[in-house]
């Protein structure tokens, strides 16, 4: 159809049309389709950790020549390097391994903490989770280890943190 | 006869032209329906501006109603929704569906300057600086979400961290701040609050940057369609007004979310890639964007050159170039004028718009060389002359015919024929109105037909509307009284309509021939009367 030769009621239904289809797009992409990001009776353990691993190598004592010719902010006795081990963690549900990771120290000179962030599907129920770290450098056997029995309702969202005053891992 | 014509321009990419074929396809449907004066496809960038606004008049009235704690935020949104929903529901419905009104927009917009390859060389700069509009708009609402408070915010802010912390800036995974109940403070919530102030802010400010090189943008689309848009988004958001997820409980995990799609649908991907990809594909898209203004072919043309013998100042150049490249300066060479047009060359595209508005642009001037106040050096006014002098002295027939096109329109050439001489410009308005006087009242030819893009469709932006006020004698230069407006035909057409073109080519000949014969019979009459 030539542009100038539409009749009026056509144009006024082609511009209706053109409206209600926008309106349409707008109305249902603005929230459909939904995003399911579980599968029903799943629950979700996150872990969450941020630990320091033990530094590597003994504080060493300091032997000064002349104790005052040195500054005053320069006489610590104690030496400390500061490079850290990394962590290990290993986390069991009903004996089954579902993480495990070796995590470098954070910061340039490896001074810092090592951080974990994982996010872990489960199904739903009564569990045992068994908690593992090692942090000494050690070859084997682990530093802290907790066992505990957790019952996760579906879409539970379960955290997992290290607590460094208590020394151990606790479920929140 | 085919009379030469500007320099040949590179043609597009078959792509880019079965795209804008495409493009110009659907745009005639849209002109069928509003009238090529209300199509909304050819004004994105007036509907965008108006879509914000909206939501910023919206988005004041939920601030001031809303209360802005972690705690007391869900029940304020859902006391507006549901009990005041003929005020604070509206609002917020408006909020939503203008938001997400403005992105299917901005996408268009986008689209079509792309197609229409309209931000290549020295026009870079609105592209490139589209850029960050594109991330301000989308930070902004994505925010805007967050404030909420309800599942739906709640996903969002976990995987917006979870995301972030794929960047090596953060030490402890800021995720970690999300991990229990109550775990989130309201200091924090401030802080998103603030945010959704300030990002609109700057988003309104990029807006502003995005249109400096652009004169006489239009920023405000015609009433009747700011009317019709607002009505209808007004009848969604009565229909199906905006509501809320269940509020968020950090102990759980959200299984399952109704996403906004426009301004959330690449979210599900970081949990379906990973964070890495997602910044991946997100910096990667927006580089090629960015770069794209300078990717091959290169076309630069020579910018328009001032001759200040013939300029005398009268500013008419730096009214009409589109891309504000001339402006007027103090002049040095003694001429009573007060100014003179200086044109800056990393603005200029060398339309030659300003050819046609300087008012030394007359061909009826007898120096050999015909020299004017503003020129293409590719393409001088001198050397038109002499092409159509050329054309003109061999046209023969009954109805003979110049059409004067553009590089961006028809493909005029396979019109040529004996008694039709063709030429093509950079932009119909290059065409000084004297020109249209020239060809037809030295008697060399019974019409003129102009052809250019489609009417808010020029190339250039403003060629089209500034040749239709000339010759309505609405904007100077002015085309002479003298001249018959019956002999001049205008086909505004997309380079996809050659058919048009032709059948008006034809009525407009045959209303020529027309006039011819009842002249001849109003002379036998007059003969016959005197003798
Ligand atoms: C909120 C979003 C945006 C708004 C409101 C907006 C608005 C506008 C307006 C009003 C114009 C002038 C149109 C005219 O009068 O001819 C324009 C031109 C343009 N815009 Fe946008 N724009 C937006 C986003 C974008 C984006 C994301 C891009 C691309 C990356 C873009 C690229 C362009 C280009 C290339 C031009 C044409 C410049 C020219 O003709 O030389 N815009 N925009
Ligand atoms: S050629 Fe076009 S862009 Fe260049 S100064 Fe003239 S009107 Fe402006
Ligand atoms: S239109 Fe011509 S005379 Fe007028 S300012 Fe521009 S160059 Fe000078």
């Amino acid at each position: 159809m030539s542009r100038s030769l539409m009749p009026g009621a056509m144009k006024f239904l082609g511009q209706g049309a053109a409206y209600l289809a926008l309106a349409v797009v707008l109305g249902y992409f603005s929230n459909s389709p939904a995003y399911i990001r579980l599968a029903p009776d799943t629950a979700v353990i996150k872990l969450s950790i941020s630990h320091g691993g033990q530094h590597k190598g003994e504080c060493g004592t300091r032997q000064f020549a002349n104790i005052k010719e040195t500054r005053t902010t320069r006489r610590a006795l104690q030496l400390c390097p500061r490079e850290r081990h990394s962590v290990l963690v290993e986390i069991f549900l009903d004996g089954e391994r579902v993480f495990s990771r070796e995590q470098p120290p954070s910061g340039l000179s490896s001074d810092g903490p090592s951080y974990f962030y994982e996010r872990i599907a489960v199904p739903a129920g009564r569990h045992r989770l068994d908690m593992r770290m090692r942090d000494s450098g050690r070859v084997e056997g682990f530093d802290y280890e907790t066992t505990q029995e957790v019952e996760l309702e579906p879409a539970r969202n379960l955290a997992i943190v290290f607590s460094t005053p208590s020394a151990n891992f606790v479920i929140k | 006869m085919n009379g030469s014509a500007s320099p040949p321009q590179p043609h597009p990419h078959p792509l880019r032209r079965a795209a804008q074929n495409g493009l110009m396809q659907v745009e005639g449907w849209f002109d069928s329906a509003f009238g090529p004066k209300l199509n909304p496809l050819t004004q994105l960038g007036a509907l965008g501006y108006f879509y914000f606004w909206i939501v910023a008049a919206t988005g004041i009235y939920l601030y001031i109603v809303f209360e802005t704690s972690i705690n007391g935020v869900y029940d304020s949104i859902e006391y507006l929704t549901v009990e005041q929903w003929y005020l604070g529901g509206i609002m917020r419905s408006l909020h939503r569906y203008a938001s997400d009104a403005l992105v299917i927009t901005m996408m268009l917009h986008l689209l079509r300057e792309f197609v229409l390859d309209r931000y290549r060389s020295v026009r870079w700069f609105s592209w490139f600086s589209g850029i960050p509009i594109l991330w301000l708009a989308f930070a902004s609402g994505i925010n805007g979400y967050w404030l909420v408070w309800d599942q739906l915010a709640q996903y969002i802010a976990v995987a917006t961290f979870e995301w972030m912390d794929w960047l090596p800036l953060f030490g402890e995974p800021i995720a970690n701040n999300f991990l229990t109940r109550g775990s989130l403070g309201d200091r924090f919530f401030s802080l998103l609050v603030f945010l959704h102030i300030a990002l609109p802010l700057f988003l309104l400010f990029a807006m502003w940057i995005h249109l400096l090189r652009i004169s006489r943008p239009r920023v405000n689309p015609p009433l009747a369609l700011a009317a019709g848009t607002f009505a209808m988004l007004f009848l969604l958001a009565l229909y199906k007004p905006a509501l809320s997820h269940p509020p968020a409980d950090l102990g759980m995990v959200v299984e399952r979310v109704s996403l906004d799609w426009f301004y959330l649908g690449f979210y599900p991907l970081i949990e379906i890639w990973s964070a890495g990809w997602v910044w991946l594909l997100l910096v990667g898209t927006s580089t090629v964007l960015s770069i794209l203004p300078w990717a091959p072919p290169f076309k630069r043309s020579s910018p328009a050159v001032v001759d200040a013998a013939n300029c005398n100042g009268c500013t008419r150049c730096f009214e009409d170039c589109p891309y504000g490249a001339v402006v007027m300066g103090p002049r040095d060479d003694g001429r009573p004028f007060p100014s003179i047009a200086l044109v800056s060359a990393d603005l200029c595209t060398a339309c030659g718009i300003c050819v046609g508005s300087c008012p030394a642009s007359t061909p009826f001037r007898t120096s050999t060389q015909l020299v004017t106040g503003i020129d293409l050096p590719q393409f001088t006014l001198d050397k038109l002359r002499k092409d159509v002098d050329q054309a003109l002295a061999r046209l023969k027939g009954e109805s003979k015919v110049v059409i004067f096109g553009c590089d961006h329109g028809n493909d005029i050439g396979k019109l040529a024929s004996p008694d039709v001489a063709v030429f093509s410009l950079p932009c119909i308005a290059m065409l000084p109105p004297a020109f249209m006087d020239y060809v037809l009242t030295r008697g060399h030819a019974d019409g003129i037909m102009l052809a250019g893009c489609r009417e808010n469709e020029c190339f250039h932006r403003l060629g089209v509307e500034w040749t239709e006020l000339r010759i309505g004698g609405k904007r100077d230069p002015y085309l002479r009284d003298r001249v018959p407006r019956d002999r001049i035909a205008t086909a505004w057409l997309a380079p996809s309509e050659p058919g048009e073109l032709a059948g008006r080519l034809k009525a407009f000949r045959d209303n020529l021939m027309a006039m011819k014969i009842s002249a001849a019979k109003d002379g036998e009459k007059e003969h016959s009367h005197v003798s």
